[in-house]
């Protein structure tokens, strides 16, 4: 079942000379409970192309499905609500909130959402993250691979369509990324979660089924790992 | 506030309370007024009235009354006057402006309130119909589910008070959706499966008819060819027990009808044991088994179904090692998975080999010819029940490396 599509989608930045074409003319499908890595250089467009198709991001021209929705037809606050419910985003530098602990970031979506918290559910995922002794930590407590451990349990709290990760191990030493990459393939493969990972990193690519390759804001290859 | 819809009840509520109390003081102010400049007047007229007839008596004394509180005997005098033209004190008829005014104010106090509830039954009427027509497209949404019409056009971004439940609706239908493809897919499969074991168990079979064929039709066969006919049956049989027993479990993974234990598998004990039931292949082939790991790791499965899908992937690297190589097995232990990983020194598999590997009845370029492509299929097909991932690698030349990891 196809749980993203994206049509034509283009981003401009600036004017006339200045013209940038960060993302251009892009079009590809993505199957539901697919692992596809977006590969390319620095600069190749990737982490614009992640924005637009997470809704973050207004494309200049173009569209996205997501789950058969158009979800630029959507007004600003109805595209963030959306977002909060079916789009999980992990980025390099985690982006955790401070001054909440771990099992309060883990929440921090659902309550927006006015949803009680399972409890049973949060101490079964804080326990396939291996956090289930830092429940009340706060992140400066943490080290680098347990806070990017808590941005995924929160990316996966609210059971999104279609998880998103910008260089998720960029910031992390190679034992620590090969936790964070086995964790995704879990939850893709057990929770049948669509998940989607930018990477400059080939060794990381080739964890997924599916890469498409990214140079100049245009897909250059795209295929079965 | 959450939920916006109630925001337009309340509201609207509020501003309707205030006006009215609003008009009603004013209005009561007015009254009041009113009341009492009629009776102004009257009493204007009623001292004119003694001024007239008694000049002696001091304006003065009168203005005074009208300010003391004590009545005294005039109030009893003047009381005994007016009971006998029947104008009782406590009546409002006594005097006609203020009944007219009294019946006036009567009426326009019962049409205010009158507007004012007017006004709140509306607001609320039209806030529960509201609400009535969004539950009404729920219902139908529902409905339509109920009628395998999978739309997805319920508006669940909005914050309104049922935009939960929209939210948890819209995921039911995705899964449903997601329900009827798998299932239609399974069909799919299932058929090709049934294809598949009918053409594997079909090839055994045919050998056997083939063979007793010739024992029926060569009644002088020589004992030495017909004891080896014999003894090639018996091994055909086998093979067929084998695939029925195999394919019978696959079926059940499958169906997911088998209970996996959840027991502590202490890796060292789980190894020694499989390198002992694999002695013989291994020493057919003057191969080495070396296994590296902590006494103390461990990882939570069942402890059968775990150890027969790990020796189906060590008898596959002992397939494929080259005589008198290596096969290296390494496991560790930490805080979200426990990993292990199996080694071999064979010829590798190529590329576009290696995607398939794991695909039911998939026989590579260089297996035997007894493998029938399901010791890799199963073997995945249990870890992954365990809650593991299982990859592999491979070099041409070089050799193929199985990492399997059990997530806590």
């Amino acid at each position: 079942m196809e749980i993203l599509k994206v049509q034509n989608l283009t981003k401009t930045y600036g004017k006339g000379e200045n013209e940038v074409k960060a993302v251009d003319d892009i079009s590809f499908s993505i199957e539901k409970g697919e692992f596809v890595a977006i590969v390319g250089a620095s600069g190749s467009g990737k982490s614009t192309l992640l924005h637009l198709i997470g809704g973050v991001d207004r494309p200049t021209a173009g569209k996205v499905y997501i789950d058969g929705k158009d979800i630029y037809q959507l007004n600003d606050d109805n595209l963030a609500i959306f977002r909060r419910r079916q789009v999980g985003l992990i980025y390099q530098f985690y982006n955790l909130i401070p001054v909440l602990n771990v099992a309060e970031n883990i929440t921090l979506p659902c309550k927006l959402d006015g949803k009680e918290i399972d409890e049973n559910r949060l101490n079964e995922l804080l326990k396939s993250l291996g956090l289930q002794n830092r429940k009340n930590n706060l992140p400066n407590q943490l080290s680098g691979g347990q806070q990017q451990r808590v941005s995924i349990g929160r990316a996966i709290m609210n059971e999104p369509a279609i998880m998103l990760a910008d260089e998720p191990t960029g910031n992390l030493d190679s034992k620590a990324s090969e936790e964070i990459i086995s964790l995704l393939k879990l939850y893709n493969k057990k929770y049948k979660q669509t998940v989607v990972i930018i990477t400059h990193d080939d060794k990381i690519a080739l964890e997924a089924d599916r890469i498409i390759t990214i140079d100049d804001g245009k897909i250059i290859k795209d295929c079965k790992n | 506030m959450r939920n916006k819809n109630l925001k337009n009840l309340i509201i609207p509520m509020i501003i309707i309370t205030i006006l009215t109390s609003i008009i009603i003081t004013i209005n009561t102010y007015n009254q009041y007024n009113k009341l009492t400049i009629i009776l102004n007047e009257k009493i204007a007229e009623i001292v004119g009235l003694i001024k007239q007839n008694n000049s002696e008596l001091d304006s003065r004394e009168i203005i005074e009354m009208l300010n003391q509180n004590d009545k005294g005997d005039n109030f009893e005098i003047g009381k005994e006057i007016l009971s006998q033209y029947g104008i009782k004190i406590e009546k409002i008829n006594s005097i006609v402006s203020i009944e007219n005014q009294m019946d006036s104010n009567l009426k326009i106090n019962v049409s205010l309130i009158f507007l004012f509830s007017l006004g709140w039954g509306i607001i609320v009427i039209c806030y529960l119909r509201k609400r009535d027509k969004k539950i009404n497209e729920i219902t139908k949404y529902i409905n339509d589910i109920r009628n395998k019409k999978y739309v997805l056009n319920i508006d669940e971004n909005s914050e309104d008070e049922l935009s939960n439940l929209k939210n948890e609706l819209y995921k039911i239908t995705i899964m449903l959706k997601e329900e009827s493809e798998i299932s239609k897919k399974d069909k799919e499969n299932l058929k090709i499966s049934f294809q598949d074991i009918s053409h594997q168990l079909k090839t055994p079979l045919t050998s056997i008819t083939i063979m007793l064929d010739s024992l029926q039709d060569t009644p002088n066969m020589d004992e030495e060819t017909r004891q080896k006919f014999i003894f090639e049956i018996s091994k055909q049989i086998e093979w067929i027990n084998w695939l029925v027993i195999s394919i019978l479990k696959l079926s059940k993974l499958d169906a997911n009808v088998i209970e996996f234990k959840k027991e502590e598998i202490y890796l060292k004990a789980f190894f020694d044991e499989i390198k002992s039931n694999l002695e013989i292949p291994i020493d057919i082939k003057n191969q080495n088994i070396i296994i590296e790991g902590n006494e103390n790791d461990s990882f939570l499965g069942d402890y059968k179904w775990q150890q027969e899908a790990i020796t189906n992937i060590v008898k596959n690297c002992i397939e494929h090692n080259i005589d008198g190589g290596n096969i290296k097995i390494h496991y560790t232990e930490n805080n979200l998975f426990t990993k292990i990983s199996i080694k071999d020194e064979g010829q590798g598999i190529e590329k576009e080999e290696l995607r398939h590997i794991f695909e039911r009845f998939y026989k590579g370029k260089n297996s035997s010819e007894n493998s029938v492509g399901i010791g890799l299929s199963l073997a995945k097909n249990i870890i992954e029940k365990d809650n593991g991932l299982i990859v592999c690698k491979s070099e041409l030349g070089i050799g193929t490396e199985f990492v399997i990891k059990y997530m806590k």
